[in-house]
């Protein structure tokens, strides 16, 4: 079992993706307490809270504890990839570029991709399977693409 | 009262009366628990009468006792080596296979007449030891301590033996060391058996036992029906319903062949108590399982903390902040679903969760763009 912090108080739980609540109540704090600073600790912080002199304060600070097996510290995902209208995109590529895209997807002959495309004020992710399927039919890179809709999505019209 | 006349029955302590069968018709007086004891005759012991103070609902300290509630499914599968949740309540520990196991209503006629649902747990090759048990929350088992003291307690069971043999179920019952934490617990009734139940047969099996001090249920009780490897085959199972565990004052320890009628709680009743310990936004299906009906959270697209919302568990308050696992539309754990469907990155989403309720937030990062809102699910369990 491991365990990685987050931005909150709670413990993710990396074998489901559980998040954990610092409450003293909760079994699977009571695991991770054990399993990050020992028995011993885990057990005087309960006798804390709930012994017979108790405080009654069911998340105590764990700061200043040695860990035993440390957790991961937390790492923000990777952000999903930017995205932006049509008609944004439109407004950053050059006039061949366009010209070229449009008859990309024209080739591809997909009445759902051209439908798509029709209309200026939809919205497209730079991950697209189509939209790099058409970068790289008019020789744009992955990076390029990526570049180009961040780009975009900063367009407004005055 | 000068007219009045004394009248005396036959009496004696609890022990007394307990080793005496009074005759068809006669009522006896145990003197230990001030409690009138009727005989037919035959019965070892008679039939003791409930005193004003026996009288109320409640008395059955499990939850779920006869397996109405299953928020986690109706079937699934305890993996060899694990213990884990099958019906509300119900944890199974399976060693050498996998034990699997489902919710049934039956009309069973063999040996007795039930007509409930059972939680049925599968034989399988090489499932070496089985066991079914449920840990009791400090507050309501101690709710069997008594105010005169240590009294003796009676559990109990009903099964159907389908597994092709003879079984002889053991109980054995123990206390958390520490409130509400079962990491480690000391043995109330160490592993003792059972009545034996012929194969085919409905039965109860029941033990009345004597905590040894009258303290020990405080920090709650973890009771379990150990079949040991007498499910340790290619086919059969057994079923098992109406549990019940309640102070029984006065009655003799050792196996009881005359135990309480269980009380059974209707499920508008129960389920709310099992949800004290587990909420499933799946009303039934299997966490994880894809395509679910999910809940639709908006408005968490900008990249903070502070931007998310809030699901109350109300008018429900658990027992202590629970362990939050948010699922995809698609099931993946973790993650959260655009509103067409498709998953957003791992970690996507996370919670900060309380007894009263969960706060749903963005933790991608960044913003999570392409979707109005959000499709997901969610367990949340405050379990032993």
């Amino acid at each position: 079992m491991t365990y990685t912090l987050t931005v909150r108080s709670t413990v993710l739980r990396d074998s489901d993706g559980a998040h954990i609540p610092a409450d003293l109540r909760n079994a699977d704090y009571q695991a991770y307490l054990v399993w990050a600073y020992g028995r011993a600790e885990a057990d005087a912080l309960h006798d804390k809270c709930f012994g017979a002199k108790g405080d009654g304060n069911v998340s105590p600070s764990v700061a200043g504890l040695s860990y035993v097996n440390a957790p991961a510290p937390y790492v923000a995902p990777p952000p999903p990839a930017p995205s932006c209208a049509l008609w944004q995109l439109q407004a950053v590529m050059t006039p061949s570029q366009w010209t070229a895209a449009q008859a990309a997807v024209a080739a591809l002959n997909n009445p759902a991709v051209s439908a798509f495309f029709a209309h200026g004020t939809n919205v497209i992710p730079a991950d697209s399977k189509t939209l790099l399927a058409l970068g790289e039919a008019i020789g744009l890179t992955a990076d390029q693409i990526a570049a180009l809709v961040t780009e975009a999505a900063a367009v407004a019209i005055p | 009262m000068a007219t009045a006349t004394q009248v005396q029955r036959r009496r004696g302590t609890a022990a007394q009366v307990a080793a005496f069968t009074p005759a068809l018709g006669e009522d006896v007086v145990d003197t230990s628990n001030n409690r009138l004891v009727v005989g037919d005759g035959s019965t070892l012991g008679g039939w003791p009468h409930a005193k004003i103070g026996d009288i109320n609902g409640f008395v059955n300290k499990f939850r779920n006792g006869k397996m109405d509630v299953y928020q986690r499914g109706s079937s699934g599968t305890v993996s060899a080596g694990t213990t884990a949740y099958t019906a509300d309540g119900w944890q199974i520990s399976a060693t050498g296979a996998n034990a699997a196991w489902g919710v049934f209503y039956e009309a069973f006629a063999s040996g007795l007449f039930s007509l409930a649902n059972f939680l049925r747990i599968s034989c399988a090759s090489g499932l070496t030891a089985c066991t079914l048990q449920q840990r009791i929350e400090s507050f309501v088992a101690s709710e069997l301590i008594s105010t005169a003291g240590a009294q003796p307690i009676t559990v109990q069971w009903t099964i159907l033996n389908a597994s092709g043999g003879s079984i002889t179920p053991q109980v054995r019952v123990s206390y958390a060391t520490a409130q509400d934490n079962f990491a480690a617990v000391t043995d109330e009734l160490a592993a003792t058996n059972l009545q034996t139940i012929a194969n085919g047969i409905l039965a109860t099996v029941a033990y009345t036992f004597q905590p040894s001090n009258y303290a020990n249920p405080q920090n709650g009780y973890q009771v379990q029906l150990q079949f040991g490897g007498q499910l340790n085959a290619a086919s059969g199972s057994v079923y098992v319903s109406l549990a019940d565990i309640r102070l029984t004052p006065g009655v003799a320890t050792g196996i009881n062949n005359n135990p309480p009628p269980p009380e059974q709680r209707p499920t508008g009743i129960e389920l709310p108590f099992c949800q004290r310990y587990f909420v499933s936004s799946y009303s039934g299906v299997a966490p994880g399982t894809a395509n679910s009906a999910s809940r639709d959270l908006p408005n968490i697209g900008s990249a903070t903390v502070a931007s998310g919302a809030t699901f109350w568990f109300e008018p429900l308050t658990m027992r202590a902040s629970p362990t939050v696992v948010v699922y995809s539309y698609t099931g993946a754990a973790g993650k959260v679903s655009s509103n067409s469907g498709s998953d957003f990155a791992a970690n996507s989403a996370a919670s900060v969760a309380a007894s009263t309720g969960v706060f749903f937030y963005n933790n991608s990062g960044g913003t999570l763009s392409g979707a109005s809102s959000f499709l997901f699910n969610y367990t949340a369990s405050a379990e032993l």
